[in-house]
């Protein structure tokens, strides 16, 4: 029997160049893409086995060369260099030859096989033109395959070039990039002195790391360091340097991307046909509107009032049916399971407590959809230039709102991974402490459900006080980050430069399917640790048991009253209530934000089980249907207090997983963690404390 | 003349930076400015953002990046 070969593939390419598009085909999985900086910031792998070789697929961050900065580029760079894949496909926009070449003329100096994957073969269909395969292989040795990552089309052909590669079917003759004979001459001077410390041969492609040291790249200069030829290195890295700064007076990483593009200019003015005349471009059109500059941050905001008004309109007759469903499910345990510890297990535990949360499932997904709209069409990446200028006068720029808005497309975990991409230190550290401020998935069910209990009469009305709770989550932020920039961290903003992809028609598969991965997360979510806490939260309230025949004739309400006030979170409830009295709440809301720590939505889920278990003081019980019915008819709640407690819940410190990653992406350093937890709990602590007391003064 | 005292629709050459950190120039040279490169200003600063078309793509800068990229009119 055959055994089988493992062979490594990287996938690289510029940023919004389609490589998680191809990775997700390639692999079948459902990695998140998007077109704005922070979508990929960490490698992610998968196996496939094809035609007796098991594929390691890995799929890099979006780099434009090999001289990373941030700590996403530096993630691609080493991969390519230390972890030397067997093959790499290197993902062009072949809409956008040109630049996207130049990381093809970068990698080809690691000296490893290199298959084109020319995405996008649409779009440039539609530019009127077209690329000569059979000439850009035979004359300049650059083998392509044509895809279009997006449609999943040409994925087939281009696993099987890579198996061909791989069988020694096809030959790829590695390209040389011409740099003219001096550069050339000292380029291979350095080589040879290289050669000479086996150690360094084995480890690095030395015509990469030859080109980088006359560079005087500093991440080449680190690998040299601990060669036992290191004087004489760095002796010919300096008479090399010298030489070609002397002949062309320019700094030499403008020198050799000059040589690079000249390379790159005869292959596309060569291989690239005109077939038509171009459809006509709207994209200048569209941002001549989009970002004007009185217009741009209106446009934005109203992008986003859209975005919650569709989350909240279109999933209303669905929510209602999922209530409907979660009612039926719990009578129907009633109906079946006796009567008992177990019942309550079932109704109030877990279909109550999981229950709660799913019930807002068809608002997450339908937010998800919206968002993926405006992601896929090319003005998120917009967005996020425009709110560059607006991050600014906060001491911050474009790149920290991407964070931003990561989180509220989904978690604060991708947000605060995203902020890899922010060059400056201390630009990230104050992103990452904002981050948590942002209006999640998570939290995204807390506000649904106190706005469906005492804000909206409609969904339009439930949908603009989502929009005010959202903009007073960025004001957070950005105050936050002000703060932090005056005291913390007094230094100017990093730069911020991109590219801005052209604006895209989405395809409905694409949307739904990013609003599925999405909303499957949330799913997942449910069926593990909010399961989980929900049961640990049951436990809490009905343990230790109480004697029930000690309360004589009292109603089955005031029995589960007595139960919750002495189980183990009753006491802890009244134990906490004396610190959150001042801010309106009492010692079941106490409850609910702690366990909010394992994950938001178990507020939503402990509040369920706290109503689903009885203790409502109610007049009205008739009307009762859904949990935010059962928190409308309480009298210990009241819209200032649910203002309050929103308040509270938007600032207070993040999950525990978030706290984790935040942790490590600060470096492991235990000051940050400290910083987030004290200016998350006294800023949330001050801001519901104004509400609350500001609005009894005002008799609200 | 800096790219950000472009005029929107014009041609520009590309000359230097002018005080460029060391990542943002890396940046800028991976994105296509390199000495001598054309380049067209789509949006100018009176716009509020400076968006150039730059080896066939559109690139956006931060006002304080545009301030130090100097420019010639072709």
């Amino acid at each position: 029997m055959e055994s089988i070969k493992k062979v490594k593939i990287c996938l690289a390419g510029n940023p919004n160049c389609g490589k998680s598009s191809l990775f997700n085909n390639i692999t079948g999985l459902r990695q998140h893409v998007g077109n704005y900086p922070g979508v990929t910031v960490e490698k992610k792998e998968a196996v496939i086995t094809k035609d007796g070789y098991e594929l390691q697929v890995i799929d890099l961050p979006g780099i434009y060369g090999l001289s990373a900065s941030s700590e996403d580029e530096v993630v691609a760079r080493n991969v390519l260099i230390e972890e030397k894949p067997e093959l790499i496909i290197d993902v062009v926009d072949s809409s956008n030859l040109e630049r996207n070449l130049y990381l093809y003329a970068q990698l080809s100096e690691l000296k490893i096989p290199i298959i084109i994957a020319m995405n996008m073969t649409d779009i440039l269909e539609n530019k009127g033109q077209k690329i000569d395969y059979k000439k850009l292989e035979e004359k300049y040795n650059v083998v392509a395959v044509p895809i279009v990552a997006s449609k999943n089309k040409g994925t087939f052909e281009l696993l099987n070039t890579v198996i061909n590669v791989l069988n020694k079917k096809k030959n790829i003759n590695l390209v040389s990039i011409d740099y003219g004979d001096k550069i050339n001459k000292e380029k291979d001077t350095i080589c040879q002195v290289i050669s000479k410390d086996l150690n360094l041969i084995k480890k690095y492609p030395i015509n990469f790391l030859s080109v980088e040291l006359i560079k005087k790249e500093a991440y080449a200069l680190e690998k040299i360091k601990n060669s036992k030829d290191y004087s004489k290195i760095i002796e010919q890295v300096e008479q090399s340097n010298k030489k070609i700064f002397d002949l062309y007076n320019e700094n030499l990483e403008a020198v050799f991307a000059d040589k690079i593009y000249d390379w790159i200019k005869i292959v596309v003015d060569d291989v690239l046909l005109k077939t038509k005349d171009a459809k006509k471009d709207l994209s200048e059109t569209i941002d001549k509107i989009v970002l004007n500059k009185i217009w741009s941050v209106p446009i934005f905001l109203l992008v986003m009032y859209i975005i919650f008004q569709f989350a909240f309109t279109v999933s209303e007759p669905i929510v209602s049916c999922f209530e409907a469903g979660i009612e039926w499910l719990s009578n129907l345990a009633k109906g079946i399971i006796p009567d008992g510890i177990f019942q309550s297990l079932i109704v109030d535990g877990i279909i109550g407590g999981v229950g709660g949360v799913l019930g807002f499932f068809p608002q997450i997904v339908c937010m998800f959809f919206a968002i993926a709209f405006f992601e896929d069409t090319g003005y998120m990446a917009r967005a996020v230039f425009i709110m560059d200028r607006v991050m600014r006068k906060f001491g911050l720029h474009g790149k920290s709102f991407a964070s931003l808005l990561i989180a509220t497309n989904g978690c604060a975990v991708p947000a605060m991974m995203s902020t890899r991409t922010i060059d400056n230190p201390k630009d990230r550290i104050i992103t990452l402490l904002v981050t948590p401020f942002m209006i999640c998935g998570a939290k995204l069910p807390i506000f649904a459900l106190f706005i469906a209990a005492f804000f909206s009469k409609s969904s339009t009305q439930a949908a603009n006080t989502m929009f005010v709770f959202y903009a007073l989550s960025v004001v957070i932020a950005l105050f936050s980050a002000w703060v932090f920039k005056k005291t913390l961290f007094k230094s100017e903003p990093g730069y911020f430069v991109m590219e801005l992809p052209p604006y895209r028609v989405p395809t409905l598969k694409s949307l739904l399917i990013k609003m599925w991965e999405r909303g499957w997360m949330y799913l997942k979510k449910a069926g593990t640790i909010i399961l989980l806490v929900s049961v640990i939260i049951w436990a809490g309230l009905n343990f230790p048991q109480i004697d029930e025949e000690n309360l004589g004739e009292f109603s089955e309400e005031k029995v589960a009253a007595v139960q919750m006030d002495q189980s183990y979170i009753g006491r802890l409830g009244h134990l906490i209530e004396p610190i959150i009295k001042p801010i309106g709440f009492d010692g079941k809301m106490g409850i609910a934000l702690i366990a909010g720590l394992a994950a938001k939505e178990v507020v939503v889920s402990t509040l369920g089980i706290i109503y689903s278990m009885g203790e409502t003081d109610v007049e009205n019980e008739e009307a009762i249907n859904s949990l935010a019915d059962k928190i409308a008819l309480d009298k210990d709640w009241s819209p200032l207090k649910s203002v309050a407690f929103l308040i509270f819940c938007l600032i207070y410190v993040p999950c525990i997983v978030a706290i984790t990653v935040f942790y490590r992406e600060t470096g492991s350093r235990l000051k940050w963690l400290i910083i987030l937890f004290v200016w998350t709990t006294v800023l949330g602590y001050l801001l519901a404390l104004i509400v609350y007391q500001g609005g009894k003064l005002l008799g609200f | 003349m800096t790219l950000l005292n472009g005029k929107e629709n014009t041609l520009l050459r590309f000359l230097a930076f002018d005080n460029v950190a060391i990542d943002e120039r890396k940046k800028l040279i991976d994105l296509g400015f390199v000495p001598g490169e054309r380049l067209k200003i789509l949006r100018d600063i009176k716009s509020g953002f400076v968006t150039v078309l730059l080896k066939g793509g559109k690139i956006a800068l931060d006002t304080n990046s545009a301030a130090k990229i100097l420019v010639k009119e072709v």
